[in-house]
């Protein structure tokens, strides 16, 4: 058994001090603000102690925690009060995922996190350990060899320390260029979003300068309403240079030195600058590939590709999902480079096109119109019967039916545009190996998975598009993420057998 | 495969906790129509009484219309699960996806002697709700019997 390594105290050890001090200067200030104000002494004595209770944890920690390396599998025992030992065979593990911040390189340590693929864990990962960063990248090297029943020539061969991969092996290139495009592209998401705003608020203006002048006057001047828009456009504007800055920024560091590169037994993504994440995982694990493409992704003809592997998502600090992105394969390429980097790092994952599309496009509004409209429609008339009956007067309850008019014109629209492109992009293809499912709406997603990582089917359908042979289905996919299901909408129900036969059973 | 409706007693225990969220509902409105005045309760109470009527009356006849819609079946190979009234889903889980079996039993389940059955796979958990306390155990034995075989075989196909 190895003990923890103890670099890891003397870096929390700075951390701590940076937290607990700046919690404390916070609720100094506040009490200063409130006009409570106690001895300097209370804080500083009030500081001291929680330093010292989590230096004294951090100290025990690492002290009664330890791991070691067996023929078949880790054990990793650790915690203070509560104590967990971890038996995790090396068949079963998913992901090694090495995490190293900024400070943590002053240290020179790094966190290794093994995940195998149980329900029971989603949210974190089975084996932390806390170790040497020399140390860390032998272990992976040396789990790697486990699981390929190679420990015994990796034992024999000398240390050495691990070779740093050149560019070119580097099978993908995130250069500051495509960074820039892809902060450019959520920024412009943002743009989109604030001009379709933008649009309702003038579109309601507009009907409510059409209202009787002496309503107008009365309740909504034209002048003050031109004021408030003026100040929300110069604000919203000064916002997104903002937001662009601090994604430009944050993606720049975030996907820092974005290395993919193929290793003896699958793949390794690495990237980061403040915290350097290094994800390794084995081919066989890879559950699915997903290929998103945004609105504005699809009109400059660019696309993400993701990978669903359990135990690796697009997060700063947690390395398991909780409905966050699966892990980044492409951050951003091509639309029509999507296949090449596909065949040359996963041919197994190449999409085919679609066989069988969506059969009509009523049923992708129908019900969405429905349960949005009818209780909006209910709320609307409640609240004028209400205003009726409270004596505002009518000229109010005319504006407020106006508006509430414009909003349902808009939902009304939005649900339509969403649907047309749902029904464009539903589809479905069965390979030999694999099943491409198309959908999504405003993003754009195409999902490739191996036939063995589908685990059950669901079908829905209501009375009537029975009747029409119209069925959606829900593939149920190994992953112990949030992002388990994929759903398949409004699709010939003779499709329903062949998707059975691909269930693995 | 044969289909099975769930025991009748689920329409009693569905309806109960629904008479539950009823009587708390019930409570809610009585308190807020004494809280306000007159005139206000005047304008107040067709807008709130008639969507609220609606919800309750569909609170107390869901169960009966759920029970009617609620149908499993399982053999060697597969469970099904069929549920829904307006959307109508049928699931399909193959024997050998289960990981974990869980028989489940709440409170208001033990008064009417029902039990639930979650089957745990490794992408999702499925629920088959309230059927009858010693029916869920059987199931679950010849689940645990069929995932035993089931496995044998596929281990042998691989050697093969």
């Amino acid at each position: 058994m190895k003990k923890f390594y103890k670099g890891h105290v003397y870096y929390h050890l700075l951390v701590d001090a940076i937290i607990i001090g700046l919690i404390f200067l916070s609720i100094a200030a506040n009490a200063q603000a409130e006009n409570v104000v106690f001895k300097p002494w209370v804080y500083v004595g009030l500081f001291l102690a929680a330093y010292v209770i989590k230096t004294v944890y951090n100290i025990l920690y690492v002290k009664l925690s330890y791991y070691e390396l067996k023929e078949k599998e880790i054990r990793c025992r650790r915690g203070v009060l509560f104590r967990k030992e971890t038996i995790l065979e090396y068949s079963k593990i998913h992901a090694i995922n090495k995490k190293q911040n900024i400070l943590h390189k002053f240290f020179q340590v790094a966190i290794l996190t093994i995940d195998s693929g149980s329900t029971n864990t989603a949210t974190t990962a089975e084996i932390t350990i806390w170790e040497r960063v020399d140390v860390v990248d032998k272990l992976k090297a040396e789990i790697a060899a486990y699981q390929q029943g190679k420990h015994d020539a990796f034992s024999s061969q000398p240390s050495e320390a691990p070779r740093t991969k050149s560019n070119k092996e580097n099978l993908y290139k995130f250069t500051s260029k495509l960074k820039l495009v892809y902060s450019l592209i959520h920024t412009l998401t943002a743009l989109l979003i604030f001009a379709v705003s933008v649009a309702l608020v003038a579109g309601t203006i507009a009907l409510l300068s059409q209202l009787p002048a002496f309503i107008v006057s009365k309740y909504v001047s034209l002048e003050f309403v031109l004021e408030i828009l003026i100040f929300s456009l110069i604000f919203a504007l000064i916002i997104l240079l903002f937001t662009f800055f601090i994604s430009f920024i944050d993606y720049l560091f975030k996907y820092y030195d974005f290395r993919l590169h193929r290793t003896e037994s699958g793949l390794e993504v690495s990237y980061g600058f403040f915290s350097r994440s290094t994800n390794n995982f084995e081919l066989s694990k890879i559950k699915a590939v997903i290929i998103r493409q945004s609105l504005l992704q699809r009109l400059f003809g660019l696309a993400s590709i993701n990978v669903e592997v359990v135990g690796y998502v697009e997060s700063s600090d947690d390395n398991k999902s909780n409905g966050t992105l699966p892990g980044a394969l492409i951050p951003l390429c091509k639309k029509s480079q999507v296949n090449d980097f596909l065949a040359k790092i996963l041919p197994e994952f190449v999409p085919q096109a679609p066989q069988h599309k969506a059969k009509k496009y009523f049923p992708f509004v129908s019900w969405t119109l429905l349960f949005t409209l009818v209780p909006l429609i209910i709320a609307s008339g409640a609240c004028a019967w209400l205003l009726f009956n409270l004596s505002v007067p009518k000229e109010a309850i005319i504006i407020f039916v106006v508006c509430a008019l414009a909003l349902l014109f808009a939902i009304t629209c939005l649900i339509l545009i969403k649907g047309g492109l749902e029904y464009r992009n539903s589809g479905l293809s069965i390979g030999d190996g694999a099943v491409t499912l198309y959908g999504g709406g405003f993003t754009k997603k195409c999902v490739v998975i191996q036939k063995r990582n589908v685990i059950s089917l669901e079908d829905v359908t209501t009375p009537m598009r029975k009747k029409s042979g119209i069925f959606s289905y829900k593939v149920h996919i190994f992953t112990n993420a949030a992002t388990n299901v994929f759903t398949l909408k409004h699709l010939d129900a003779a499709l329903k057998d062949n998707l059975t036969a691909c269930v693995n059973d | 495969m044969n289909l099975n409706k769930l025991d009748k007693r689920a329409k009693g225990y569905w309806l109960s906790v629904n008479l539950f969220v009823v009587l708390i509902a019930v409570i809610a409105l009585v308190i807020f129509f004494l809280s306000i005045d007159k005139q206000t309760l005047k304008a107040v109470l067709l807008p709130v009484a008639i969507p609220s009527g609606i919800l309750l009356l569909l609170l107390i006849i869901f169960p009966f219309i759920k029970y009617h819609f609620y149908s499993y079946g399982f053999n060697e190979k597969h469970v099904v699960i069929n549920y829904g009234v307006i959307f109508k889903h049928r699931i399909t889980i193959p024997v050998c996806q289960i990981q974990d079996l869980h028989i489940v039993e709440g409170p208001l389940m033990m008064l009417f002697g029902l039990s639930g059955i979650i089957f745990s796979t490794a992408g999702s958990n499925f629920t088959l709700p309230a059927i009858e306390k010693a029916n869920a155990k059987q199931m679950v034995s010849a689940i645990e019997e069929y995932l035993i075989t089931r496995v044998k075989e596929k281990s042998n196909e691989e050697v093969l």
